[in-house]
């Protein structure tokens, strides 16, 4: 007994030996290199980035054609050396000195690559790490870029100064096969996940409603409004949500890049009083099709997109004219302005001609101080996700001018736009990486109001974003988790909807 | 770890001795384990009896199951039960341990292969009730403790760790079931809970073989029970095997032949067919056949008859209708008695095929968009990703194509076939090189774009597109409208694209097909005169011919169907049979 136990002893030692050598071990930075006068092939690319002082490591993948790689961080926290691998891995620990100690300045990192028995290194790069930190939490909609099929659809939350991803709804835990349901449009009250809707779709339809920690399930769907409650919009502080109410088709382009075309036939405002359980109209005009509603952060104006299509012709379905003439549909940027004490709305004022200028603006959002409003501009329509020349711009309120964000746009799709709690980080989506896949990007934007470069959200695996098959749909800043479980509102979504009432 | 092993069928004689191998490891790890003894060791064969039979013909549903690594993943569910059982009632000297072994083992099991894990607890207790050395006290507390990991397992698991689970399906997570669409086929279920069944009950035979007056009268018993759960096993093979259709199987060989190119390979096919084809082998020939250049000679000279591909009822479905209020209700017949409807799975062309047929068409939208719509809702499959592939290089979508060719690049199988394309990746220019894609390229980008959809009907929108599209500057696009407003028999779309063809092949011969089509509609319909068009002789000839024979088989009484069959051994391959006879084609 003893004998083994000495040998399991030595056995445990040795082996503690090896694991310690294997993982302490840092990669010497080569003395004799050739200078390439050129930044490194990197992905996702995170070169001369500005990144929140809270933020996960930026692991990254050297593309240089070699596996033999050292990477050289330099930070005021001193020198860190990762590499033997073209898989570039920060350990979380010392990542997070390197952001602290590097408030308001750089980390300057230069990589080497060995290339045919010589060794290179490429122009240096900074990651500037801003001192104003990002909401500690996201969260997305994962989805398959399918277009009427859909399987697995999942709301998900990540941690950002982490990679923790947790997920807390998924339709296959409700429904599956014929009954499958579809799920979309979360959202938060004032970045803050007490008050928190989504919805869904077809079997078990309905929207869920947190509201103070309790889910209720409702009905928004009555006679007098068009469909249930689309895309939402929660009062930054009052409990009422603005939702558009939309009769949404889709068709296919047979050879286009932007493969397919989402398009609302009929589309209107409504509020939704959340403690009355009622929907009142705000905007239903025959010739306007009323979209995505958002809240001032004062609440006092609702800003929304507004196209003007008259339909001319009787004898062939709405649908079919709005397929024949789906690029005269151009939305414009309006806002009414909202008495919080009587929930009434002022009439409709134009912020932007967007349509007259040729184009389209949809999913604004309004930056915190109220200044910036930002959304996606494309050529035409109400689904710029799809859209290769659909960018994110801003309105500028104060100058009443629109800014080109050029800094984070790409010549593919950008869409869903949202900035963070203290208006320094804008994300967005983007299909730039390959023009299938959506995927989170995040920039910082400046005291001035300008952008920096974006930079995609960083995940463990630096490869992770070739091999992932699904999309990140309409990402949402928080600056708390989501309290229910996954459970939890999966119960709630077997539940009968309770029906909203129609009228104050 | 079953997906993993399954791709090893891309060798099947690999695939199958490794499963053959997990079977014969299943044999005898059950005889081991339950202690049978030879003489009772053929029980130990029927889980593997069954196992073969839910594995050697799924027919259509490998296009419909949503079981990733179906294949392996009950074999090793099983082997799990088996392992699991065996370590459990090794500890049975210590109640405690054994408590402790039956809760560990039935939830890591349950975590890692579902269902098979909780076959454990059941197992445990039938053992030790029969076992005689066990106390009255032990057998209690195991059993308690093996209802509360039942219970207790699939709850945790649900609660705490799975996500996409309902909870009403908690207790046969990981079970395979073949739903789709409204199509419950139990029959394909039935060999699982067989099986299921009997490793639970296994530990009986230990306790019967050992019984020394285990003889006589009861040993009968017990051997006929076995005798006939073998004979209902083996039924059930052979109403399996009978599922034995050639189409079924044609259709794949035409798939890869297609997918490779093969064209005369297709023809070959085609010229075989031991019975009508299926609509999509019949598309299938008309792509190898416009690749060959034949259209116009060859079109008619296959089997255009198609039908839907033979799938046997396996489900039987109360009709319902809405009554007044919206409400489903049950729908009776005169005497009371609720009607009872019997129902195939629906197999869809879009499902098997489609990507392929609308990529081999050079609609690589929808092509693509089939691909992504199939693998959300049945799982990502090689042949999507490589139609992906496909897709992406001809539509000029360079970065997409490579996140699709390193996907399969990571891929056992598929590594060195996703590295011939990667030249074309560094340098576009080079797709010229590869002259499979010569016929795509000059289809697509002779086709305009447009906002289109084809509600799930993969040929009837390839018909209607095609036919209605003109084209002059692309000879080979032209042929196809020329082809389709063929199949469509609409005498309107044919003329414009005939005198188009004959514009652009100025000085050629004009085709069989082509001068039967325009002798036919201009003697039935006066619209153009066909006076001045320089027919064959031949044809003119055999058109007459065909008219007097038929219109003599008519007099004589023959039904439509019965002319139609003896005009076709003489007329089969002309378009006038074709646009006589090929009637009620249904596309699905």
């Amino acid at each position: 007994m003893k004998k083994i136990f000495i040998i399991l002893s030595i056995s445990l030692v040795a082996l503690s030996q090896v694991l310690f050598t294997s993982c302490s071990s840092t990669p010497s930075v080569p003395s004799n290199y050739q200078t390439e006068n050129r930044l490194p092939q990197i992905t996702p690319d995170y070169t001369d980035i500005t990144v929140p002082c809270n933020i996960a490591p930026m692991n990254f993948s050297v593309k240089e054609g070699t596996d033999k790689v050292v990477v050289r961080f330099t930070s005021p926290a001193g020198e860190f050396v990762y590499g033997e691998e073209n898989n570039v891995i920060i350990d979380e620990a010392e990542w997070k000195s390197m952001l602290e100690a590097s408030k308001g300045k750089d980390i300057k990192v230069e990589i080497f690559a060995e290339v045919e028995g010589q060794w290179k290194m490429f122009k240096a790069f900074n990651f500037h790490v801003a001192e104003e930190p990002i909401d500690e939490y996201i969260s997305y909609r994962l989805i398959q870029p399918s277009y009427v099929a859909y399987e697995e659809l999942i709301l998900a939350e990540r941690n950002l100064t982490t990679f923790e991803e947790k997920q807390f709804y998924n339709n296959m835990a409700v429904q599956t096969e014929e009954n499958g349901q579809c799920v979309n449009c979360h959202s938060y009250q004032n970045y803050k996940t007490d008050r928190m809707q989504f919805h869904m779709r077809q079997s078990l339809g309905g929207t869920m409603i947190v509201d103070n920690g309790k889910i209720k399930k409702v009905n928004l769907k009555t006679d007098a409004t068009i469909s249930a409650g689309v895309y939402p919009a929660w009062h930054p502080t009052l409990n009422l949500i603005a939702y558009s109410t939309n009769k949404t088709g889709q068709s296919f382009h047979t050879k286009d890049k932007a493969k397919i075309e989402v398009q609302d036939t009929e589309s209107d405002l409504i509020l939704y009083d959340v403690e009355k359980n009622s929907v009142i109209t705000i905007a239903n005009d025959s010739n306007e099709l009323e979209v995505f509603p958002t809240w001032a952060p004062d609440g006092k104006t609702l800003y929304f997109c507004s196209a003007h299509f008259e339909y001319k012709n009787d004898s062939i379905a709405k649908e079919t004219e709005m397929i024949q003439r789906y690029k005269e549909c151009k939305y414009s940027l309006y806002k009414m302005t909202f008495n919080e004490k009587t929930h009434e709305f002022g009439p409709r004022e134009m912020v932007y001609d967007a349509a007259s200028e040729g184009y389209s603006v949809t999913l604004p959002r309004v930056s915190p101080d109220g200044r910036y409003i930002y959304f996606a501009q494309g050529e035409f329509g109400c689904f710029h996700v799809w859209h290769p020349d659909a960018d994110i711009l801003a309105f500028d309120t104060k100058a009443n001018e629109v800014i080109d964000l050029k800094a984070v746009n790409s010549n593919r799709a950008e869409s869903y736009p949202t900035i963070s709690s203290n208006g320094r980080w804008l994300m967005f989506v983007s299909r730039r990486d390959d023009g299938n896949y959506t995927r989170p990007y995040i920039s910082y934007i400046d005291k001035q109001g300008k952008p920096r470069k974006a930079f995609e959200l960083p995940q463990k695996d630096p490869n992770f974003y070739t091999f992932f098959l699904k999309s990140f749909n309409r990402p949402e800043f928080m600056v708390e988790p989501v309290k229910q479980s996954l459970n939890e509102f999966a119960s709630a979504a077997k539940k009968d909807a309770e029906q909203a009432t129609y009228g104050k | 770890m079953g997906t993993y092993l399954t791709q090893y069928f891309y060798e099947p004689a690999v695939g199958a001795s490794i499963l053959i191998a997990f079977w014969c490891g299943l044999f005898f790890l059950i005889k081991k384990v339950f202690k049978i003894n030879n003489t009772w060791g053929f029980i130990a064969l029927i889980p593997v009896v069954l196992l073969l039979i839910s594995t050697i013909d799924t027919g259509y549903w490998v296009y419909y199951l949503k079981h990733p690594g179906y294949w392996f993943r009950p074999t090793i569910g099983f082997i799990y039960t088996a392992v699991a059982y065996f370590i459990g009632s090794r500890l049975n000297k210590n109640i405690i341990l054994q408590s402790l072994a039956t809760i560990i083992l039935t939830f890591g099991g349950y975590y890692a292969f579902g269902f098979y894990a909780l076959l454990v607890p059941f197992c445990m207790v039938v053992n030790e009730w029969l076992n005689e050395e066990t106390s009255k006290a032990s057998k209690s507390i195991l059993s308690a403790v093996a209802i509360l990991s039942l219970i207790a397992t699939p709850l945790i698991c649900y609660n705490q760790f799975f996500s996409k689970i309902r909870s009403e399906d908690i207790w046969l997570g990981g079970f395979p079931n073949f739903f789709s669409d409204k199509v419950h086929d139990l029959t394909l279920e039935i060999p699982f809970y067989i099986i299921s069944i009997i490793l639970v009950l296994m530990p009986l035979v230990k306790k019967f073989q050992n019984k020394e007056n285990f003889t006589g009268t009861k040993a009968w018993g017990v051997r006929i029970i076995y005798i006939l759960l073998v004979i209902v096993a083996m039924t059930n093979v052979v109403d399996r095997l009978n599922y034995d259709n050639y189409n079924y199987h044609a259709e794949m060989r035409m798939y890869r032949a297609t997918e490779e190119c093969r064209w005369d390979d297709v023809l070959e096919e085609s010229a075989n067919y031991q019975t009508n084809p299926t609509r999509e082998m019949v598309i299938f020939n008309h792509i190898a056949i416009f690749n060959k250049g034949k259209i116009g000679t060859e079109l008619f000279k296959y089997n255009n008859f198609g039908e839907s591909p033979y799938i046997p009822d396996t489900t039987f479905v109360n009709r319902e209708e809405k009554d007044a209020n919206g409400n489903m209700v049950p729908v009776k017949d005169d005497n009371g008695n609720q009607i009872v409807d019997t129902l195939a799975l629906h197999v869809h062309m879009v499902q098997t095929a489609g990507p392929l047929i609308y990529y081999n068409h050079a609609k690589t939208n929808f092509a693509s968009r089939w691909s992504i719509e199939n693998s959300v809702e049945y799982g990502y499959t090689f042949n999507e990703l490589k139609t992906l592939v496909k897709c992406a290089l001809v539509n000029g979508e360079w970065d997409v194509a490579r996140k699709y060719i390193d996907i399969l690049k990571k891929s056992r199988n598929y590594k060195e076939w996703a590295e011939k394309y990667e030249p074309i990746l560094k340098d576009h220019s080079k797709i010229k090189d590869y002259h499979e894609f010569d016929n795509i390229i000059e289809l697509y980008n002779h086709m305009g774009t447009t906002l289109d959809g084809d509600n799930g009907l993969c040929e009837m929108y390839l018909i209607n597109y095609f036919a209605n599209t003109m084209n002059k500057d692309s000879k080979l696009l032209q042929e196809v409208t020329l082809m389709y407003a063929l199949i469509q028999k609409d005498i309107q779309l044919f003329w414009p694209r005939f005198f188009l063809y004959a514009q652009l092949h100025k000085g050629e011969p004009m085709p069989q097909h082509y001068q039967e089509a325009a002798f036919l509609y201009g003697n039935l319909e006066h619209q153009v005169d066909i006076t001045h068009m320089p027919f064959d002789k031949e044809i003119a000839d055999r058109y007459a011919s065909f008219q007097q024979t038929s219109q003599s088989y008519l007099r004589q009484g023959f039904s439509v169907e019965q002319v139609r069959d003896l005009m076709k051994p003489t007329f089969g391959d002309t378009f006038w049979w074709f646009y006589f006879f090929v009637r009620d084609v249904k596309s699905y």
